[in-house]
């Protein structure tokens, strides 16, 4: 009985995991640093974890790695305010770390670039939900919001929407960010597409091993 | 074939004329009185040829003195661009009191000795005499002072005829011809057993058979 | 700019660097008519090929890179002069003009080992040291290279008073020429360093091909182009007797092989931003295709990182460039790496800048290790019978007129 439906729904998957093959490997021969990374350094976890929905966007957002990394490090997390990430990230051994500005609820994506100790960069996105956020308006914290949301933001919405635009303002002005600010699109629609074709073929192997 | 450089000295048989090259420390020794043919680029042997020149002095050079030496040579070779072999019986220079031709032979018991050449050195026509470490080299002995590398020393040979060939040689490290100065001698008391190890060292008898070329 | 300059540009420089192929082509073809040795089919003899010595431009600068060189550090003695430094000089010229045209020096010793000059080049430099002795008649300007954080500097391959640069596609023409200029510098000067280098034997590639270095990667692809040689590589106007002249960056690379070995392909041109197979750019298709650092990849992070080497040398500022002439070295100890040799009419200007970007951040940085460092000055050439650097050994000491003019050049270029 389920066997019409299993075989069906992985026939589908299949089918449309072969219609995303062309942008799948556009994608890889795009990233061409991409595919072959995962040989070496891999990302372990991360704070919020993939597909994860949390209620309010942490100070920082974490990525731990299976080895030591050494940098230069991006990491960039875009929300429905655009960039939350503040000021540059950090390593630490295997742990890479990004203050962010606390933002409103929605979906979240952290997209990282970060040199491990082998000389190899590991890139990836890592979409989470944030089902609360900062909806109500708060503004008088701004300005510690800019510094690197000091006070605990956690379920304490205090910084609205033009805060954060000025403080991604301020932080596009600093430099090194301003160039991902104007690439997030880039980020959003190539990664996803990656990710979504990733794992509609991974689906369809894994149910319908040939 | 020789490319024409600093040290390649036209020499014109009577005229006195020291080839200056526009070079800074020549040692102006026989009152250069260079005048309306003195031009500074007419030192290639084409226009020596162009001229009544006959002798040339190709690629002069001295070896510089050590610490205390007082007597050095002068090597190169000399070009006969005429039809008939010259005779070179002298040579002096402002920088040493006494100039002698010399030659290098056996001494008939495996060592080289070094004396004055019997009748000078007969450059024959249209060929040349090489004047090399171990064979036929001009000897200057009693230094008016140290020569030292880099300095340029001008020199005139005196021809068969009375008349002079005047060049310009450049004062060069080199390390070997040394024993031909070994013990401060010179001449008949060259005998000393590391004298002729020397000799030996330096392959000196393959040089001392380069006496006449007929051609470069 | 002078006619003279204007001439040898025309005349000598653009076939030396723009149309290199042009350039070995007919120099082949000579050597193959007046090679004297009895050579096999097919199999040309270019031992006899020359590069001129005299010029307004000393050669080996934009001569296209023989296939060896033999860099020497030399120390002058103390108590060593202007007049002991002309000496030199006459003396080296003397054997260069002659090694280089394929003749013995003047007692040369071993006149067999010259007469295949192989493109042999002799190009000398003098050091700060010997400037501020020439100071203030000359002075053209040049100062010693600002501390880098990641130097680790080795005195052993540090600064010397001069430099003379031999470069031949024959090493034996190369050793043998050495030999012959150390010894007539050795009255006046002590040897600190020979830095020995090499490319790929000639005729093993395509003449005019970038070279690689021995990390594998092709190493020189942005190189100045013969139209900004007047501008960039020349010294022009800076100091009396120097026209004509320019300077040299000298700079010993080591490189950690032992932990490059550890390093992927992927790694690899991450680092460098090009592709090791031909050196094109990570966003192009051949090696000379600029590259695009705005191009991303699937994440939408630059293709070519911002910290990977392309894009920490590349300046906007387009004086921000110099003529690259490198070379690699392998020591039979196992260290190699690469003799990095550039020339630029301004060092600060031009070389500082980049170099103080890469000592900052270049990806590469955890590979290679600056461990010799020096700048020199290269005099402009000399005409047949004259020696290199005459001009500036023989200036008459300034009036007190023209000392207070060169003082407030010297401030305004420093």
């Amino acid at each position: 009985m389920t066997r019409p439906t299993t075989r069906g729904t992985a026939r589908g998957l299949a089918a449309l995991a072969l219609a995303l093959l062309p942008a799948l490997a556009g994608v890889l021969a795009l990233g061409g640093a991409f595919a072959p990374a995962q040989a070496h350094a891999t990302l372990s976890s991360s704070d919020p974890a993939a597909d994860s929905s949390v209620a309010q966007l942490p100070e920082e957002v974490s990525l731990t790695f299976n080895q030591e990394m050494r940098g230069p490090a991006y990491v960039l997390v875009t929300g429905p305010d655009g960039e939350a990430a503040d000021g540059d990230p950090t390593i630490d051994g295997t742990t890479v770390t990004q203050a962010v500005t606390p933002g409103a609820a929605g979906t979240y994506t952290i997209a990282y670039r970060v040199v491990s100790a082998d000389g190899h960069p590991v890139s990836g996105e890592i979409p989470f939900e944030i089902t609360e956020g900062t909806g109500s308006a708060g503004g008088s914290e701004g300005s510690g919001a800019a510094d690197g949301a000091t006070d605990d933001g956690a379920g304490d919405p205090q910084v609205d929407g033009e805060t954060i635009e000025s403080g991604a303002a301020d932080e596009a002005a600093g430099g090194e960010q301003g160039w991902w600010s104007r690439h997030g699109d880039h980020v959003l629609i190539f990664g996803g597409l990656f990710v979504v074709a990733g794992g509609l073929l991974y689906g369809a192997l894994r149910r319908n091993p040939a | 074939m020789h490319l024409p450089t600093a040290h390649t000295v036209l020499a014109v048989r009577s005229a006195l004329v020291v080839g200056v090259l526009g070079l800074s420390t020549v040692l102006a020794a026989c009152g250069s009185s260079s005048e309306d043919d003195s031009t500074p680029a007419a030192s290639d042997s084409a226009s020596a040829e162009a001229a009544d020149a006959s002798l040339t002095l190709v690629d002069p050079w001295i070896k510089a003195t050590a610490e205390g030496e007082d007597m050095t040579a002068a090597f190169g070779t000399i070009v006969n661009d005429t039809d008939a072999d010259i005779t070179v019986v002298g040579a002096s220079t402002e920088a040493a009191g006494v100039v002698e031709l010399h030659e290098v032979v056996s001494d008939g018991s495996g060592g080289m000795l070094m004396q004055p050449k019997e009748g000078g050195f007969v450059v024959p026509a249209g060929g040349s005499h090489d004047l090399v470490a171990g064979g036929d080299h001009i000897m200057l002995m009693e230094l008016s002072s140290a020569l030292v590398s880099g300095d340029e020393v001008a020199v005139s040979l005196e021809l068969e005829d009375g008349s002079t060939v005047d060049f310009t040689a450049l004062v060069k490290p080199f390390t070997g011809a040394d024993e031909e100065y070994a013990g401060g001698g010179h001449g008949g008391d060259e005998s000393s057993e590391d004298h002729s190890d020397h000799e030996g060292h330096e392959g000196h008898g393959d040089h001392s058979g380069h006496e006449e070329h007929s051609d470069q | 700019m002078t006619g003279m300059h204007r001439r040898h540009l025309l005349a000598g420089g653009a076939a030396a660097i723009g149309g290199t192929a042009v350039g070995w082509g007919t120099r082949g073809l000579r050597s193959e008519e007046t090679s004297p040795a009895a050579v096999a089919a097919g199999e040309a003899v270019t031992g006899g090929e020359t590069e001129p010595f005299h010029g307004v431009h000393q050669a080996g600068v934009v001569t296209p890179p023989q296939a060896h060189t033999s860099l020497l550090g030399l120390d002058l003695v103390d108590g060593a002069g202007t007049e002991d430094l002309t000496r030199m000089m006459r003396l080296l010229s003397d054997d260069a003009a002659r090694l280089t045209s394929g003749t013995g020096a003047l007692a040369d010793t071993e006149p067999e080992l010259a007469v295949s000059p192989a493109r042999l080049t002799v190009t000398f430099g003098f050091g700060p040291r010997v400037l501020r002795m020439l100071r203030p008649a000359f002075d053209p300007g040049l100062q010693e290279l600002p501390a880098f954080s990641l130097d680790r500097l080795d005195p052993a391959w540090g600064q010397t008073d001069v430099l003379v640069q031999v470069c031949a596609e024959d090493p034996v023409t190369v050793a043998h020429a050495r030999r012959m200029l150390l010894k007539d510098a050795s009255p006046f000067a002590t040897t600190r360093w020979v830095q020995e280098g090499f490319r790929r034997a000639r005729g093993t590639e395509r003449a005019g091909t970038t070279m690689r270095n021995l990390m594998g990667q092709v190493d020189g692809t942005v190189n100045l182009p013969v139209e900004d040689h007047a501008r960039l590589l020349w010294s022009e106007g800076a100091a009396a007797a120097f026209d004509g002249g320019t300077f040299l960056v000298l700079r010993r690379i080591e490189m950690d092989m032992v932990d490059w070995d550890r390093t992927d392909r992927v790694a690899r041109e991450f680092t460098v931003g090009r592709r090791l197979s031909d050196g094109a750019p990570l966003t192009g298709d051949a090696e000379f295709d600029e590259p695009d650092f705005e191009a991303t990849d699937a994440v939408g992070f630059p293709v070519i990182d911002p910290a990977s080497h392309v894009a920490r040398s590349r300046s906007e500022n387009t004086d921000e460039r110099f003529l690259r002439r490198a070379y690699n070295y392998a020591m039979p100890t196992g260290e190699s790496g690469l003799l990095f040799v550039a020339y630029a009419a301004d060092v600060e200007r031009q070389f500082v800048p980049v170099q103080q970007r890469l000592d900052e951040l270049d990806l590469l940085n955890e590979w290679v290790t600056t461990i010799g460092s020096a700048v020199y000055a290269v005099p402009p050439g000399c005409v047949e019978g004259d020696f290199v650097g005459r001009e500036m050994l023989n200036l008459p000491p300034p009036t007190a007129a023209e000392q207070a003019g060169a003082g407030n050049r010297t401030g305004g270029r420093a």
